[in-house]
């Protein structure tokens, strides 16, 4: 009866398709050989829980030196990465606010920044569009949890020996992210301060406290925040923040 | 995988879905969020990930084996990787040629 709207929704869905399953497997092998204990099963149930690749990429660099992440470090630097994500729900917050409970949760639990783009897209209404916007995702949510599960699967297949320098894929996975965040103007400055000052930290402590190079993440991150809302009249007025 | 890293795993999937779940929690239908949130969240994002690339980085280096010797090649193979992302868009090419590329130059 619905078979129409399900595969509208699929089709909606097909570009995330392969951006999904390469991404999800890319972050699969990184967690696979970055962590050693790390596994299929690991990275489900970090895809089914999380969906969110910038996060889950930093999690493998956390996950790799856990015992210099605190859980307070690890919430902080969740909650800097991904507070984006605090205003995503503002479009839907009338449009989900009658659905029943489950599907309401599920809606919001996968606003991922592909899914908000093809479900703010949506036009339909009433039962047709519930059925739409779980399927688009659902099918988002499942290539995902697919790509990141065959990705450590293959990951787990890689000898050791080859591996040395490999730890330098989680920098280029950064720097593709940060590249692709770039393609807005308005991501310029705070992606220089957030380097510069990030580099700046990590030379004075290299000078002053080497033994604590790996404590530096949380004062860089508070300095960046200090800067940030420092400027924020000036960049808002820039107009580069719509 | 540690406790500890199931808990890191566990607390970084809840900020992640409280985040998601934020509007609908603590703002009713009508009201307008706050204009810092809305800041906030542009800006936050791009450095994050910049301080990421910044620390991942010097991580990658091994400085206190190697010192600043593996330097030049991490530049180099991050050059590569953000051009081949800047031009072609395709994230496993870029982070593949980019890695391969750090790898060779300092076996």
């Amino acid at each position: 009866m619905y078979a129409k709207t399900i595969r509208a929704a699929f089709i909606s869905s097909m570009p995330v398709l392969m951006g999904y399953l390469t991404m999800g497997m890319a972050f699969g092998i990184l967690l696979a050989t970055q962590v050693r204990a790390a596994n299929g099963f690991t990275a489900l149930v970090m895809s089914i829980f999380t969906i969110s690749g910038s996060m889950q990429f930093a999690a493998v660099d956390m996950l790799r030196n856990s015992e210099n992440y605190s859980l307070l470090l690890t919430a902080l630097l969740a909650l800097m990465i991904n507070i984006r994500y605090a205003v995503y729900g503002l479009p839907f917050l009338r449009i989900f606010r009658p659905y029943v409970r489950p599907l309401r949760w599920y809606l919001i639990g996968t606003l991922t920044d592909e899914t908000y783009a093809i479900e703010t897209q949506d036009k339909r209404h009433g039962k047709d569009k519930q059925i739409y916007l779980f399927c688009v995702a659902f099918f988002d949510h499942m290539y995902w949890v697919a790509g990141s599960v065959i990705g450590a699967v293959l990951g787990k297949m890689i000898p050791l020996a080859w591996t040395k320098g490999i730890d330098f894929a989680m920098v280029a996975l950064f720097i593709v992210v940060l590249v692709d965040l770039c393609r807005e103007k308005a991501n310029h400055i705070p992606a220089v301060i957030g380097g510069t000052v990030t580099a700046g930290v990590l030379l004075i402590c290299l000078q002053i406290c080497p033994g604590h190079i790996n404590k530096i993440l949380l004062p860089a991150m508070f300095l960046v925040i200090v800067i940030l809302l420092a400027l924020k009249k000036k960049l808002s007025d820039r107009e580069v923040l719509q | 995988m540690t406790t500890h890293q199931w808990l890191m795993i566990a607390v970084m999937a809840a900020v992640v879905i409280f985040l998601r779940a934020f509007p609908f929690l603590l703002l009713s239908g009508t009201k307008r969020p706050p204009a810092l949130l809305f800041y906030l969240g542009k800006v936050l994002t791009a450095a994050a990930i910049a301080m990421l690339v910044v620390y991942s980085l010097f991580g990658v280096l091994d400085h206190s084996r190697s010192g600043w010797s593996n330097l030049p090649p991490g530049l180099l193979a991050g050059s590569v990787t953000a051009l081949l992302q800047y031009f072609f868009k395709n994230p496993l090419v870029s982070i593949i040629a980019g890695t391969a590329v750090y790898m060779l130059l300092i076996a």
